[in-house]
């Protein structure tokens, strides 16, 4: 503006112009103010109706004196209510004069320019217009929140109890879990050896205090490369559980019998990723193996997110060959061959323990994930397909198999975190791991820099491949490794694109709108691993039990990439091997 | 007049496009700029004040369920929930310690018998407080958007402290739609007793299906306060 400009040479028509200009400001500043003097005399007011109001309400509405009328209700130019006046459902037109009050309960007032009201207007549900063009002597008091009722002999009472939370809130105190209904929903994450997997049937839970019981009989119907009622294409899933305790504290026992078909290496990219890059592309990052079999399980849950699961159980293991599902953009590729598991029966003991200290399950910034799992098995081998290493002539092996995977979120600052994580696992003891309990070091959510699966150099420190690459590749690019180690690290802050400067008051805001945020992270990462073989020290690749070849022979590659909530888009260069291409790659959510 | 050669022409000519597409180029930035700004003030956003000697922080969601679906959603029998998770940061010497959260949620829902939106506060499982019930969606929107004050103990003096807040705005999910119609059931028919067809469970279940593929609405915002140091009372 001119005078905050500090503009003091002025000529005379300037001079004018100003003054006119500073009275008109000056006449428009107190229309304004009494404007709003007004606006405030009435303003509606959101929130809960306090009980002073309600009962207010209620009293005028039931004293005798009250004029009382439901629906629309019009007071015409000339006429006069002489008592108070109350309307339920309204609208309500004043056009004439009231000489008591107005009450107007769940509807709107409206009031003329010739309305006359001596007494005090009250609105609960619903609006006032023309709040100044009316004359109204008392007060003006408008709730935008209904008021609950009910009538009992004519008369009106509260009913405060009567809303859709007041009844959930009692629900949830007196509720029981029990339900009883037929589930219809995906088994598994789409993929080459199933199609899509429908899991439907029938869910029963009882319950009673703290004490449930869960009974599931679900059939699994596989799409496949063909819908088709056929054995492959079916499977099941039955369930009965026993609990105690709530969804955060509880003990569990049960039994479960499946015959499905489960992943290998299932702690490598998630569910929706593996099914995406297979319903899209053809390309699936998982092998899988069929099991048939029952166990039995206690389960406790404990504080802090904790969870122990100890099973024992008997499963039929059967390989699965890859079909050929529809793909949307396959390009005339082939699925991968599914790697052949080793067949037979096995009798499985299990233990499972993870502890959760994270502060946010999407986006954690602090705390813990811990999960290990320990399993010894026997089993008896009916057909070694088996086709990783090395050809299992052996009627029965036992093994003991160890995984744990450990990740740190640590702040480091209210705009960056770095956060770490562990994956260990191995042969722990006895003769051999089975192909479907192997591991390997690759793929984009261990070692993104180099390809999936692929031979890097002389030693196959990934897949501990020894066989030609042919070979390997007719086999499936199966993972190979008796043990494993990933050290993963990043670092990560938040950004904002601000190309016109910091707005002020959104500086310290970040949000994305329908899962994909206006702004989000970078993040800087390093990843080193290797897997290795178990036995006597031979070349680089095999290693006794018991050691292991600590930063020795490891991959790795460093990256960067951009978090945009949902999905994060990175780039990843190899520091070994023989190639030199960095890689893009592409994850749903956070790396880990 | 003085004649220009051809080249001279020519390169005046390209300078003064470059000046014109530059400017016309600014020119549009800036509008998008400040449509931008303008957006991000309507947009969904978290509002944190800091505590005062006597008052508590608070916090206030704003446009939570504008654009988007949401709305849509809503009224055809989708609630919408707003789960809230207020933290406050002390920053240490290498790491930064959560010390104290706390979680609420807000439902809004549309009673499509009565048309009026009911939206309520949720403390844990069981307490609730009621926010109102509306006819107008702009007034339950009012009504999400109003402050709240979490019970965060207030930071102690001394360190410097920071407030992390988010919010998890989502039409209900399936595991909460099937939460919702088992409470439903069993307040209307209880399963277990077999007075329910097992179709219409089916039915349900293909009206989320058909929600979630043709678009159920997620949001994520979070917000941040500057750090702050509170002083010892004299």
């Amino acid at each position: 503006m001119t005078t905050d400009n500090g503009v003091v040479s002025l000529q005379t028509a300037s001079r004018r112009r100003l003054l006119t200009r500073t009275v008109c400001a000056a006449l428009a500043t107190c229309l304004a103010t009494s404007a709003l003097a007004a606006q405030e005399r009435g303003a509606p007011r959101v929130g809960p109706l306090s009980s002073q109001v309600t009962i207010a309400v209620v009293e005028a509405w039931n004293a005798e004196t009250t004029q009382r009328q439901r629906g629309r209700f019009t007071v015409a130019a000339g006429d006069t209510v002489r008592r108070t006046l109350g309307v339920v459902d309204g609208p309500v037109i004043v056009t004439g004069t009231v000489l008591g009050d107005i009450v107007v309960i769940n509807g709107d007032l409206r009031l003329d320019s010739t309305a006359v009201v001596q007494g005090s207007v009250v609105v609960v549900g619903g609006s006032v217009v023309g709040r100044t063009r009316g004359r109204v002597d008392g007060e003006i008091q408008v709730w935008r929140s209904e008021l609950a009722y009910r009538e009992v002999d004519g008369r009106m009472v509260a009913d405060d109890n009567e809303t859709f939370f007041s009844r959930y809130a009692e629900w949830r105190k007196g509720r029981t879990d029990a339900f009883r209904d037929v589930l219809v929903s995906s088994a598994h994450t789409y993929n080459r050896v199933e199609g899509l997997s429908i899991l439907a049937g029938p869910r029963l839970r009882l319950s009673r205090g703290a004490s449930r019981a869960t009974f599931e009989a679900l059939g699994i119907f596989r799409t496949g490369d063909r819908v088709a009622w056929e054995r492959r294409n079916l499977g099941h899933r039955l369930l009965a559980e026993f609990r105690e305790g709530t969804d955060a504290r509880h003990i569990a026992f049960g039994a479960r019998h499946v015959d499905e078909v489960s992943a290998v290496e299932s702690w490598a990219l998630r569910d929706a990723e593996t099914g995406l890059t297979s319903l899209l592309f053809a390309r699936d990052y998982r092998d899988y193996y069929n099991r048939f079999g029952g166990s039995a399980f206690v389960r406790a849950a404990g504080a802090n997110g904790s969870q122990l699961h100890v099973s024992l159980g008997r499963e039929e293991w059967a390989s699965r060959e890859a079909r050929n599902p529809f793909a949307l953009f396959r390009g005339g590729r082939d699925w991968r061959v599914n790697p052949g598991a080793l067949e037979g029966t096995a009798t499985l003991f299990g233990v499972k323990g993870v502890v959760d200290t994270r502060n946010d399950p999407v986006q954690p910034r602090d705390g813990w994930l811990l999960s290990a799992e320990y399993e010894r098995g026997h089993v008896d081998i009916s057909r070694a397909a088996d086709t990783t290493l090395f050809a299992l002539s052996v009627p029965e092996i036992t093994y003991g198999r160890v995984f744990v995977d450990a990740r740190r979120y640590n702040r480091v600052s209210p705009h960056s975190s770095v956060n770490l994580r562990v994956v260990a696992g191995g042969l722990l003891h006895g003769d051999a791991l089975p192909a479907q309990r192997k591991l390997s070091v690759s793929g984009v959510d261990a070692l993104p820099g180099y390809g999936f699966r692929s031979l890097e150099g002389n030693v196959d420190v990934g897949m501990c491949n020894v066989r030609p690459e042919t070979e390997f590749a007719a086999a499936g690019r199966p993972a190979g490794c008796d043990a494993m180690l990933l050290l993963q690290a990043e670092w990560k802050g938040d950004f904002r694109v601000a190309l016109f400067g910091a707005d002020a008051r959104t500086d310290a805001r970040r949000w994305y709108a329908d899962g994909l945020r206006a702004d989000g992270t970078w993040i800087i990462f390093a990843n080193s691993g290797r897997g290795w073989l178990v036995g006597e020290r031979e070349g680089e690749l095999t290693y006794p039990r018991g050691s292991a070849p600590l930063f020795d022979g490891f991959r790795s590659d460093v990256g960067v990439g951009l978090d945009f909530g949902i999905l994060g888009v990175y780039v990843a260069q190899p520091l070994q091997g023989d190639s030199n291409t960095p890689r893009v790659f592409v994850r749903l959510g956070a790396r880990f | 007049m003085p004649v220009l050669s051809r080249r001279t022409f020519l390169a005046r000519a390209t300078v003064r496009t470059a000046l014109a597409c530059g400017a016309l180029l600014l020119g549009a930035q800036m509008t998008v700029a400040s449509v931008a700004i303008a957006q991000s003030d309507a947009g969904p956003r978290i509002e944190i004040e800091l505590p005062t000697a006597t008052s508590p922080m608070s916090v206030r969601l704003r446009n939570a369920i504008d654009g988007g679906r949401f709305e849509e959603l809503l009224r055809n029998g989708f609630d919408v929930r707003v789960h809230m998770r207020a933290e406050l940061w002390k920053t240490g010497r290498f790491l930064n310690d959560v010390v104290a959260r706390q979680e609420w949620d807000v439902i809004v829902h549309y009673d499509q018998f009565d048309q009026t939106f009911e939206v309520a506060r949720i403390n844990g499982d069981t307490e609730v407080a009621p926010l109102g019930t509306y006819r107008r969606l702009a007034d339950a929107k009012a009504a999400l958007a109003l402050a709240y004050s979490p019970p965060i103990s207030r930071p102690r003096p001394g360190q410097s402290h920071y407030y992390s807040v988010q919010a998890d705005i989502e039409t209900l999910d399936l595991k909460d739609l099937d939460e919702v119609t088992r409470w439903l059931r069993g307040e209307l028919a209880p399963a277990v007793q077999g007075r329910r067809n097992p179709g219409t469970a089916l039915g349900r279940g293909l009206r989320t299906l058909v929600s979630r593929v043709m678009g159920g609405e997620v949001r994520r915002l979070e917000a941040r306060s500057p750090l702050f140091r509170v002083t010892a009372a004299p």
